[in-house]
């Protein structure tokens, strides 16, 4: 390598901390203005050779079952992830490595991965918009802060990423959940057309198909789905959204951008003197090496909780609290989706057979629009906010047949025909809900880790309780049977849908980033990922996350030409 | 997408894949590697029932999802999977399933004085008919006791119809051919004329 060209050697234009969903349009977005950018990623590659969607399970040692395997050890709260299997759990961090705490009594499942791409490897790409009932929502309620942006602000964004990425879904007119700018959509079984219908007519109430981030045609240079039903573990033909295979890999082609794995980033380095961050530090995982780079602006996408460490691990002399904390808000305002409550049954009036293993599988389900305290409707006496429900319905082998014998056999393969839905509901941000750095805990490189405190509150339980009456009550309306219905709200963490903790306002006392995304306390450092949320709405996060980052970039772009950075 | 679709698309997408190299501490599973293989394997011999258990939980497992005009669980190697995923479990998970195995040549002596593995076919499911649906002895004037057989049971058959249905037999008993393409998501291919619930004044579960 020559010395001009060692990344170490040299100052970019941009530091892209983390290479997922926000840290891959980070990296596009500016090198294909032509900004020189460099992305550090604190995981190793990723290659295709690794997916394994189409490895039946047999194959593995033990077929993914049951809580066996050694690899389980190193990764206990991993395994909570539905993700984490016995196929792909190298994705995902190694607990022991990366450790954090909770208090006692208060436990928070933190599923993460460490490697080129994030969760996007194996995302649920769910994607939906924000509405005006989220941006404003404590205009709405009276609850917390509204956004200092509205839904106009971030429509085009939206436009942008979705035309890219490629979201198959179907348009509904629904003022709470806006439509956008679909592939075709994914057809849906006999009975959730039945379910759908019967929801409009009897309830009001918007199904739709699940708007997901897999392309139902050719799209910008990728096949569309195959139909194998397992993106979790990874896509020959890329036609989920995926950051190493689309966002990265332009921003790489650029030639403009530089990619540097294994590099887990501790702190950001500032110029006492000008109150700028001249770069960051980072430790080589593999060497434990301790190595700067320098940039002329920093951008956090480490994912909310990872950004936000590094900003607490960035105190210094001017910034004792924390970089951007000069509100004290830093770290406050922790959010996940509440999960946990539905219901399922049968559809005992729909009798297809299973399709078979060979044959298509959707990896996508229907989504039911929020339908509580919406504009229109009226507000619930015991909660504020609302929930969507995420389900499906369709027949499946049955090895819960009863019995035993060829009858048993035969019961298995006749199947039976399900229905499910499962509630998220909003979490309120509190500024009890929060993250600080452990003075007595460190990880595997030395870096000081967190510590993450949180609960759902009454808000969330009352939701929850509502959310599965009105479960049981859809399902019932549908003609199921053998309803059962859950009320319980899942431990924080169990939606992976964190967010807030560096959120986002126009007043530098009330919020730790502008609506830009920058620092109020610092004008080269960003926070662009789910960090700067205010509110969560119900909808799953990364469509906004994305649509933050692009509009972001776009205005950091913009002070590049205008000579402002 | 049928199968010339599929080659075409992974073609499309091939140019990408190709210029990404594998790090050396992935995990990337070997071509062919295929777990099942080595359950067959003539030597075999269990790591953690005892021969008795083995033989035990052979006919039990062939009893509930028997041979018929597909392989049964004893040519799937139910208990060879078994034995092999038991032996990497928790100790309270062992015990339960060995208890519950126990159960069988307990019940099995009681009533019919050999385990269950020497059991006759006709004293086979007449015990298996006992045990394999929810039953309760209800005495004048004292509570309903559960009956621990269908317990033992329920776990029993849990375990073997996971295994089962995981093995490459019960792949293929629930259509799986072995190629990546799936085929076009069909849907509901119902007309709207068709459909009761698109109509006013249908009742609750009318199609």
């Amino acid at each position: 390598m020559r010395f001009e060209d060692d990344p170490l050697t040299r100052s970019y234009d941009a530091i892209v901390v983390g290479s997922g969903a926000t840290g891959g349009w980070a990296a596009k977005r500016l090198s294909e203005a032509g900004l020189e950018v460099v992305v550090l990623e604190a995981g190793r590659n990723v290659s295709p050779k690794e997916f394994t969607e189409h490895k039946p399970a047999f194959q593995l040692k033990y077929r993914d079952m049951a809580g066996a395997g050694d690899w389980r050890k190193s990764r206990p709260i991993q395994t909570q992830c539905y993700a984490c299997t016995e196929y792909n759990y190298d994705w995902f961090v190694d607990d022991t490595q990366n450790p954090y705490s909770t208090p006692a009594g208060k436990p928070f499942s933190w599923q993460r991965l460490r490697i080129v791409g994030g969760r996007t490897l194996c995302w649920g790409r769910q994607s939906y918009r924000l509405s005006d009932l989220d941006f404003k929502a404590a205009s709405h309620d009276g609850y917390g802060h509204d956004w200092p942006i509205s839904y106009a602000d971030l429509a085009p964004f939206y436009d942008i990423v979705e035309d890219y990425v490629g979201i198959s879904g179907s348009a509904e007119g629904n003022d709470a959940l806006p439509d956008g700018r679909f592939l075709p959509a994914m057809k849906m079984t006999c009975g959730e057309v039945h379910f759908r219908n019967t929801m409009a007519k009897n309830f009001g109430r918007t199904v739709t198909i699940g708007r997901s981030a897999i392309i139902t045609q050719v799209h910008n240079g990728r096949a569309a789905c195959h139909n194998c039903g397992a993106c979790e573990r990874g896509c020959i033909s890329y036609s989920y959204f995926s950051s190493p295979f689309t966002t990265l890999k332009d921003a790489l082609d650029t030639g403009k951008c530089t990619l540097l794995t294994n590099a887990v980033v501790a702190h950001v380095e500032m110029d006492s003197s000008t109150n700028r961050a001249t770069g960051v530090t980072y430790v080589d995982g593999k060497t434990r090496q301790t190595k700067t780079i320098r940039a002329k602006t920093v951008i956090l996408c480490a994912q909310a909780l990872e950004s936000t460490r590094i900003l607490l691990n960035s105190a210094n002399g001017r910034h004792r609290a924390g970089l951007g904390n000069s509100s004290g808000l830093l770290g406050r305002g922790l959010m996940d989706h509440s999960v946990g409550a539905g219901a399922s049954g049968e559809l005992p009036q729909f009798t297809d057979a299973p399709d078979p293993l060979s044959g298509p599988h959707r990896a996508n389900g229907i989504y039911i629009v929020r339908f509580r305290n919406t504009k229109q409707g009226s507000r619930h006496a015991n909660f504020i906010r609302g929930y969507g429900f995420q389900g499906s319905a369709g027949a499946v082998f049955n090895q819960e047949a009863g019995g035993f014998g060829a009858a048993y056999k035969k019961a298995v393969k006749t199947g039976i025909y399900r229905i499910s839905v499962g509630a998220f509901g909003e979490s309120l941000a509190r500024d009890d809900n929060f993250v600080s750095i452990d003075p007595k805990l460190k990880d595997a490189w030395g870096i000081p880790a967190l510590h993450i405190s949180m609960t759902h509150g009454e808000n969330e339980r009352a939701m929850h309780e509502d959310a599965a009456e009105s479960g049981a009550e859809m399902l019932e309306a549908a003609g199921a049977r053998n309803i059962e219905i859950r009320s319980a709200v899942s431990e924080p963490g169990m939606a992976i849908h964190e967010l807030g903790t560096a959120r986002m306002g126009s007043d530098a006392r009330t919020a730790v980033t502008d609506s830009f995304c920058q620092l109020h306390d610092v004008n080269n450092v960003f926070a662009m990922d789910g960090a700067c949320f205010v509110s969560s709405g119900c909808q799953n996060p990364t469509l906004t996350m994305m649509a933050i980052t692009v509009r972001a970039c776009d205005r950091l772009i913009d002070r590049f030409k205008k000579h402002e950075i | 997408m049928n199968r010339r679709e599929l080659l075409r698309n992974s073609l499309l997408t091939f140019g990408a894949a190709a210029t990404v190299s594998v790090p050396v501490e992935a995990l990337v599973f070997a071509s062919g590697e295929d777990a099942s293989r080595d359950l067959a394997r003539p030597n075999w011999k269990p790591a953690f029932l005892s021969a008795n258990q083995n033989e035990t939980l052979i006919m039990l497992s062939e009893t509930i999802i028997p041979a018929t005009d597909t392989p049964g669980a004893k040519e799937a190697l139910v208990n060879r999977f078994l034995d092999l995923i038991l032996s990497a479990l928790p100790a309270t998970t062992q015990q339960e399933f060995l208890e519950s195995l126990a159960w069988f040549d307990t019940g099995s002596m009681a009533r019919y004085k050999v385990p269950f593995a020497s059991l006759s076919d006709g004293d086979r499911e007449d015990f298996m008919n006992l045990v394999a649906w929810p039953h309760t002895h209800v005495m004048w004037q004292q509570s309903e006791a559960g009956f621990p057989g269908f317990e033992h049971f329920s776990r029993l058959k849990r375990w073997i119809a996971a295994a089962y249905y995981s093995s490459p037999a019960g792949f293929k008993e629930q259509g799986w051919d072995g190629w990546p393409a799936r085929g076009a998501l069909r849907g509901c291919e119902h007309q709207p004329e068709e459909r009761q619930s698109d109509k006013q004044g249908a009742k609750p579960g009318e199609i």
